[in-house]
């Protein structure tokens, strides 16, 4: 029924809301549920079991098993290892729907502030319905995809952050529904207006529609005056009842193409309004700016002819709409109209499965699987025609006593397929992918224990927080970090902290440094700031950003004394004429910290801060400004936004009690240097040298404009402003923006440092030894990335920079070209290992003395030839990229992981801009730091700072690289080795399907017997450790270059099987002279000899995983726990009269024969892979060896 | 160097605390990154040489002991299905080598006891004398019917039972026949197993050799045991074989008289030396390569 509703919604072309109404019933409720089961279809979570195809497969196996002439086991022994994956996962499934339960019923029940019936009342989320007029506020979660119909801020604004969406931390304005901005808040509860808007769409970015006001509403319909205290801005008089007619008498109807118009004073208007309605219409503290300072000049300069009746938009757009999922900010509280709920809204249309991500060794055991599959094939076939063969011939010899039944030779071949498709299903190995999960996930949580990858070094560590410790968020991605080749690095706050500071300062002609205390001093006098160009400089500084001061302390009233000593000039016209005065700023002011959207911001209104201009109040309309202990107060008539186009952003402000305007623009040197008429002739100089120093430059321009013309500009700029609908305005804007920030005076060169992380050196130089590519891609301009590469030891000093620019294509490509053809830089493992060396005598050499630099747009046109690019790249130590968009992050990504080597890639950044780039790569890691979370959510691993990245993939990746590989080759060959006892017993048999390993085994083989040994391995396996991998980090290349996983190792484990199921199998037929002698007399049978088989196969599988992984603790428990477990069970087994030995079997093993044949057959099965591996070890050292060589010598 | 055995011989770690239960020791959880191995023994070539040596001396040992126990053994093979027409009773004359208490076994060979559907046709349950519905026995006797009619047969049913062996033999020494001793042909398990009903008309060696038949056997080469002489016997015998069992083209019937061992055969004994060898052999090349091989050299 559910399901019908929504999927008709999908289709729906527009619907009509009516707001305030409870009869919007046609449209779904808010109410979500992402549980897939529910008590009456939990069946279907054992079906959808099925869906995974080795469940199938083995479901399969169990039905042809139960065929009476096919049947091969008891059915009981396929049914249970079957019955146990099964309820392995239906747990697992369970627990997953549970949490979504759990998540889907916190989402419901968070409490909602609404409308009904007029008044406000808290609901439940889940109660919410399409028409309802609900209120947000601050810092909430909107529940709702909701209209804006009000909003507490100024020009009715309503801020959001869409992170939850699309990711974007910047906050984005949402305007209030024309027609009902006007209303005060108190009658929105009793708004009976109707939206009609279109169906909902995944689109994040459509929506269109239209607002009725409804003309004559009810009268009584008001919010009575109790309930006006739940809206926390409406001051008791601004709630006192409003007759709505006398209102609506201001909405001047006009009739314009057929729909209604309205002409209300428009919000930015609020002197026309407030003359027309000074008590009725919503306080508007906001537009105080214009009206008492601003506007009142501009009206006596310019007059008011841009007062007056606005016509009021009654279209519904993108910038009304609020989705679900985004939290209001900055501002108090909104009123919203519900237009889609629940499922219908944008977020629950958009959540689709996140793409899940594969590991490269995932594809090799599916490849490994396949084979399986064609040897499963070739061998039933092959059996099957041997035993048709077989019949036919006892048949034509007569074996009278077999009785064998006269069939169709397709009958024949058919039945002993499917007997044969039982008895070798054991090749295809169903607990591996049990084991997989099972181990992945611990893999998983041990690594988000590992007490060496946590930030706090002391206390304990509050788990939940992604800023102290790894959270792995793909488990299936755990090996793949152990072979990465490309690491695409973000720079801003991955390897560098995010911390800005200012360092270096040019104001006018001086130059200074700062302090370590925050002070500036010139390097030549060391003084401090005296120069009046410095001080103006400063002021400059606080002024043209929008960061936020928050006063800690009540601002201490400034002496008498203090304010003696310092210069009352005024910033004005004659500012940046230079004039000196003997001005120290003798104490520090008050502590205040800043709020700053964009950290350089901060670190500049810092510095201005600690050098005596102080930021101390930033409202919408002015700022105040403690000017050496002076208050100042500007009113800001303009903010001309930071685009990464302009590159650059201005405030236009009027000082109190002065005329004339102040601009002041701040942006980077490459446009600011265009517009600055009087720079000082150095000013590039000191650019350059303050790039080179690792420093980020911004130039700082000024300008004073007459009263005159700036009023002309700010009413022609406020007029353009309120331009509805036209397309030429953001170009008239520019213009407008072009007239201020031209011919600007030369105010200072800012350099700031971002410092790096900790321990970014080491860590590169770690990753670097270990083979893996360094690619750093940043926002920040070329001579910045160059800077940091060196001082992050990524760059060396004798190294060759390769540095791409420009737009021509030639001249790009012929540089990519020529790096290509010095060739690849030799990897790390054949610069470290002579053996290497020996077989590959042209590929040493030193680390390549080539980097390759490369800018956003050369990037761009390098994309367009994504091999040249590579291979160019293959040459170089390192690359670096400038000026990077988002977008570009992720098709550099792209571009080397689609290479025709296919490398694997891994990103790392911290950043919202990073999320693309962080998806794109195989392995994401997200490092949760000063930019939000947002890149720590999105990405499969999330570490607390850059220098666990070397311990995450050297350490951890290699780890459970290696470890998964030896699991699932050993899972592969104790399955292999069962089926091939079956395969070599048949010719024995006639190929009459005869089992050899005795029934209990099939059933409790993979799931009892020999289950937790590869899982142990997979947990616990170290073949080197930690610190050893962390210091000799070559030990992690082999396993780029080649995979543990490729023919070979089939090939030889293969080989290893066959010779192991051979030898225990001839060893025992062999000492089965006369079936098998005890001392009374009497022989053993097929009983005897398939206990015997079962046991030493048994305990060659459990021996051998030592030989893998060595001697420890946990494999010898979990070892001999499964001896134990099969023991028990092969006695047990005889209670249920399953057992050919019928209670005699530790007689049997116990025998001369027994032990005998035991002993020889597992220590002829072994021999060869010991002998091997000691050869091994000692010819070809692994890497183990390696290190502790390396200790020896001390060469590490 | 240290002695790699003695690590082996720290049993108070075996079954310790963290060893014996699943219980995490107190500092670091199982679940924790162990940063240090307490224990962590490697294959080094000096380790894998003592390997080898101390298998090789387990493996020559018993297969000495095996040998020795052997050494006395002596058996006696002789093919009757050509000589005796089948229907007939025959007298073979043989000449012994000295046995003490030899068993006689009758070897038939290429009979696929354990092909699957011979092996499984056999109702277990009517074999303990439990009561067995016909439909159940109809399909545990395949490709026999269980019962016609609905009426249970007294005799059990499946091809194992209904193909049993039955020739006889004896032993005539100078004309008298050699006392065959029947009670260790069947196992005592499987004498409690089935239901003394079971045969309870024929004679109790009958009935032993039946319940020892029905144990099937691993290959086509078939040897069971028919009974032991009570008696040491040496020099010219006969043998007296009622051949009835008919055996085809490729099959043949044995007698076999062994005596002596108890702990398999001689090729057991043989193979178990050899494997010794194998090992040493193995330690000698691992000696060889630490001696010759120069270890890889980290630069």
């Amino acid at each position: 029924m559910a399901l019908r509703k929504r999927k008709g919604a999908t289709a729906e072309a527009s619907r009509v809301i009516q707001a305030n109404t409870p009869s919007n019933k046609a449209y779904a409720g808010n109410k979500v549920s992402t549980a897939q089961y529910s008590l009456l279809t939990s069946p279907l979570l054992l079906l959808s079991q099925f869906k995974k195809f080795s469940n199938l497969f083995f479901l399969f196996v169990a039905v042809i098993n139960l065929i009476p002439g096919v049947s091969v086991f008891n059915p009981i022994n396929i049914l249970t290892p079957i019955v146990f994956i099964l309820t392995v996962g239906v747990i697992r499934e369970l627990l997953e729907d549970l949490g979504r339960k759990k998540s889907d019923m916190r989402a419901n029940r968070a409490p909602v502030s609404v409308y009904r019936e007029g008044r406000l009342t808290t609901a439940r989320c889940s109660a919410l319905r399409p028409g309802d007029v609900i209120v947000v506020r601050e810092g909430e979660e909107v529940p709702a995809d909701i209209l804006v119909l009000a909003s507490s801020d100024v020009d009715d604004v309503a801020y959001v952050q869409t992170a939850n969406l699309d990711g974007e931390t910047a906050l984005k304005p949402r305007y209030a529904l024309g027609p009902t901005a006007a209303l005060p808040e108190a009658l929105l509860g009793s708004w009976k207006g109707t939206v009609t808007v279109n169906g909902p769409t995944r689109n994040l970015d459509f929506i269109e529609g239209r607002v009725d006001t409804e003309p004559e509403p009810e009268p009584e319909a008001i919010a009575p005056m109790d309930e006006m205290k739940h809206t926390p801005t409406a001051s008791p008089q601004d709630a006192k009842p409003v007759n709505m007619q006398t209102l609506h008498r201001l909405v001047i109807p006009t009739a314009r193409k057929g729909s209604m118009q309205y002409l209300t004073p428009g919000p930015r208007v609020g002197a026309g309004m407030q003359t027309m309605t000074p008590q009725r219409v919503k306080h508007r503290p906001g537009l105080d700016m214009f009206s008492t300072s601003a506007v009142e000049d501009i009206e006596s300069d310019a007059g008011s002819d841009i007062l007056g009746l606005q016509p009021v938009d009654p279209s519904v757009s993108l910038d009304n709409l609020i989705p679900r999922g985004s939290k209001l900010a900055n501002t108090t509280d909104a009123h919203g109209l519900v237009v889609y709920a629940g499922h219908e809204t944008k977020m629950y249309l958009n959540v689709t499965k996140a793409h899940p991500k594969t590991s490269r060794l995932d594809r090799q055991v599916n490849i490994v699987i396949l084979l399986c599959i064609v040897l499963f094939a070739a061998l039933i076939i092959g059996s099957a025609v041997m035993s048709t063969g077989f019949s036919y011939y006892m048949q034509r010899a007569d074996h009278w006593y077999l009785e064998l039944p006269r069939e169709t030779l397709l009958f024949a071949l058919g039945k002993a397929m499917l007997s044969y498709f039982v008895l070798y299903a054991m090749i295809i190995p169903l607990s591996l992918f049990v084991s997989l999960e099972v181990t992945r996930f611990i893999q998983s949580s041990r690594l988000s224990r590992d007490p060496a990858m946590v930030d706090v070094p002391d206390g304990p560590v509050d788990r939940s927080d992604p800023r102290q410790r790894v959270i792995s968020r793909t488990s299936a991605l755990n090996e793949e970090l152990g072979y990465v080749r490309h690491l695409f690095c973000d720079k801003t706050g991955t390897l560098t902290l995010n911390d800005m500071v200012l360092r270096r300062m040019m104001a006018g002609d001086a130059v200074y440094d700062v302090r370590d205390d925050g002070r500036l001093e010139s390097p030549d006098t060391g003084l401090g700031v005296f120069i009046r160009d410095t001080r103006s400089a400063l002021l400059a500084l606080a002024m043209c950003n929008t960061v936020v001061p928050d006063n800690l302390a009540p601002s201490s009233p400034t002496s008498e004394a203090d304010l003696s000593v310092y210069d009352d000039d005024s910033v004005d016209e004659d500012v940046i004429k230079t004039d000196e005065g003997e001005i120290f700023p003798t104490r520090r002011p008050h502590e205040r910290q800043f709020q700053a959207i964009s950290p350089d911001e901060g670190a500049l209104v810092q510095a201005a801060h600690d050098n005596g201009v102080s930021l101390a109040t930033r409202t919408k309309k002015s700022v105040l400004i403690d000017y050496y202990g002076q208050e100042r107060k500007f009113s800001i008539v303009a903010v001309l936004e930071f685009t990464s186009d302009r590159k650059r952003m201005s405030v236009v402000l009027r000082e109190d009690g002065r005329r004339g305007f102040l601009v002041v623009s701040k942006g980077a040197d490459s446009v600011m240097l265009e517009n600055i008429v009087d720079a000082p002739a150095d000013v590039r100089r000191r650019i350059k040298d303050f790039s080179e120093a690792g420093l980020r430059t911004m130039v700082v321009g000024t300008r004073t404009i007459p009263s005159l013309i700036g009023a002309a500009w700010v009413k022609e700029w406020s007029r353009v402003n309120g331009i509805v609908g036209d397309p030429g305005k953001e170009a008239k804007l520019d213009a407008l923006r072009r007239e201020v920030e031209s011919s600007l005076s030369f105010s200072s060169v800012v350099g700031i440092e971002d410092r790096l992380a900790v321990d970014v050196a080491v860590t590169l130089r770690r990753l670097l030894q270990a083979n893996i590519k360094i690619w750093v891609l940043t926002g920040d301009k070329l001579e910045t990335a160059v800077n940091i590469g060196y001082s992050a030891g990524l760059l060396e000093v004798e190294d060759d920079l390769h540095i791409v620019t420009g737009t021509d294509e030639q001249a790009i490509l012929g540089t990519l070209e020529e790096l290509t053809a010095v060739g690849p830089e030799p990897s790390a493992v054949m610069r470290t290992s002579p053996h290497m060396a020996k077989k590959y005598p042209g590929m040493t050499g030193a680390r390549s003395h080539r980097a390759l630099v490369i800018s956003s747009e050369a990037l761009d046109i390098a994309l367009q030839h994504p091999e040249t690019l590579y291979l160019a790249s293959q040459s170089c130590a390192a690359v670096l990229c400038c000026r990077t968009a988002p977008m570009q992050k992720a098709r550099v990504v792209k571009c080397v992981r689609s290479s025709k080597d296919k490398p694997v890639t891994a990103a790392i950044g911290d950043g919202a801009n990073d999320v693309a780039m962080l998806r794109m790569a195989h392995v994401g890691i997200g490092i949760a730091g000063k930019e939000g979370l947002q890149a720590s959510r999105t990405a499969d691993y999330s570490i607390p700072s850059f220098r666990h990245v070397s311990r995450l993939m050297l350490v951890h990746g290699r780890w459970n690289y290696r470890r998964l590989v030896t699991m699932v080759i050993y899972c592969l060959y104790k399955n292999l080795a069962a089926a091939l006892c079956a395969l070599v017993f048949s010719f024995a048999t006639a190929f009459s399907a005869q089992p050899l390993l005795l029934g209990n085994t099939i059933m409790l083989y993979n799931v009892l017997y020999t289950f937790l040994p590869p899982v142990v391995v997979g947990i616990t396996f170290t073949d080197a450790p930690a610190k050893a991998l962390e210091l000799f980090p070559p030990a992690y290349s082999p396993h780029q270059l080649r995979s543990l996983l490729g023919p070979r190792a089939v090939f030889t484990w293969t080989v290893e099987t066959a010779w192991t199921v051979a030898a225990i199998l001839f060893v025992t037929a062999g000492s089965f002279a006369y079936g098998g002698v005890f001392s009374d007399g009497t022989v053993g049978g097929l009983g005897m000899f398939s206990l015997l088989v079962t046991t030493s196969l048994l305990l060659t599988v459990l021996i051998r995983v030592f030989l893998l992984c060595g001697v420890t603790w946990h494999l010898l428990w979990t070892s001999l726990l499964s001896l134990i477990a099969y023991v028990f069970c092969i006695q047990g087994m005889s209670f249920f009269n399953q057992s050919p030995q019928y209670f005699a079997t530790t007689a049997v093993l116990w025998s001369p024969t027994g032990v005998c044949s035991i002993i020889l057959a597992v220590s002829l099965a072994l021999a060869p892979a010991v002998f091997v591996q000691a050869w091994g070890r000692h010819a070809r050292a692994p890497t183990y060896v390696a290190v502790k060589e390396a200790f020896r010598r001390r060469a590490l | 160097m240290r002695k790699p055995f003695m690590r082996f011989a720290r049993l108070h770690k075996v079954f310790s605390r963290e060893t014996l239960f699943i219980v995490p020791p107190k500092r670091s959880s199982w679940l924790k990154v162990r940063l240090t191995h307490t224990y962590r023994p490697t294959l080094t070539p000096m380790l894998v040489l003592q390997l080898f040596v101390l298998i090789g001396l387990i493996q020559g040992v018993l297969g000495m002991a095996i040998l020795l126990t052997n050494i006395r053994s002596n058996s006696f093979t002789v093919r009757y299905d050509t000589i005796c027409a089948l229907g007939s009773q025959c007298t073979i004359p043989v000449h012994l080598p000295p046995m003490s208490k030899p068993t006689i076994y009758y070897v038939i060979d290429t009979f696929y006891q354990n092909h699957k559907d011979y092996a499984d046709s056999v109702s277990p349950d009517q074999l303990s004398g439990r009561n067995v519905s016909c439909s159940r026995l109809n399909s545990e006797c395949y490709p026999l019917r269980g019962c016609d009619g609905g009426v249970c047969p007294h005799t059990p049913c499946g091809l194992r039972f209904a193909t049993r062996f039955n020739d006889t033999i004896s032993v005539q020494v100078n004309g008298t026949e050699m006392p065959i001793d029947a009670s260790h042909v069947a196992w005592d398990t499987d004498l409690k197993k089935y239901s003394p009903s079971f045969l309870k008309d024929e004679p109790e060696a009958e009935r032993r050799r039946t319940i020892a038949w029905m144990r099937v056997g691993p290959f086509s080469r078939l040897p069971k045991p028919y009974g032991q002489l009570t008696d040491t016997i040496s020099g010219p015998a006969s043998l007296v074989v009622d051949n009835h069992y008919p055996v085809h083209m490729g099959q043949a019937k044995y007698v076999t008289i062994r005596s002596g061992s108890t702990t398999g055969s001689k090729a057991l004994g043989w193979s178990m030396v050899l494997g010794g060898l194998v090992c040493w052999t193995a330690a000698m090349a691992v000696r060889w390569a630490i001696e010759h091989a120069a270890p890889m050299v980290v630069a």
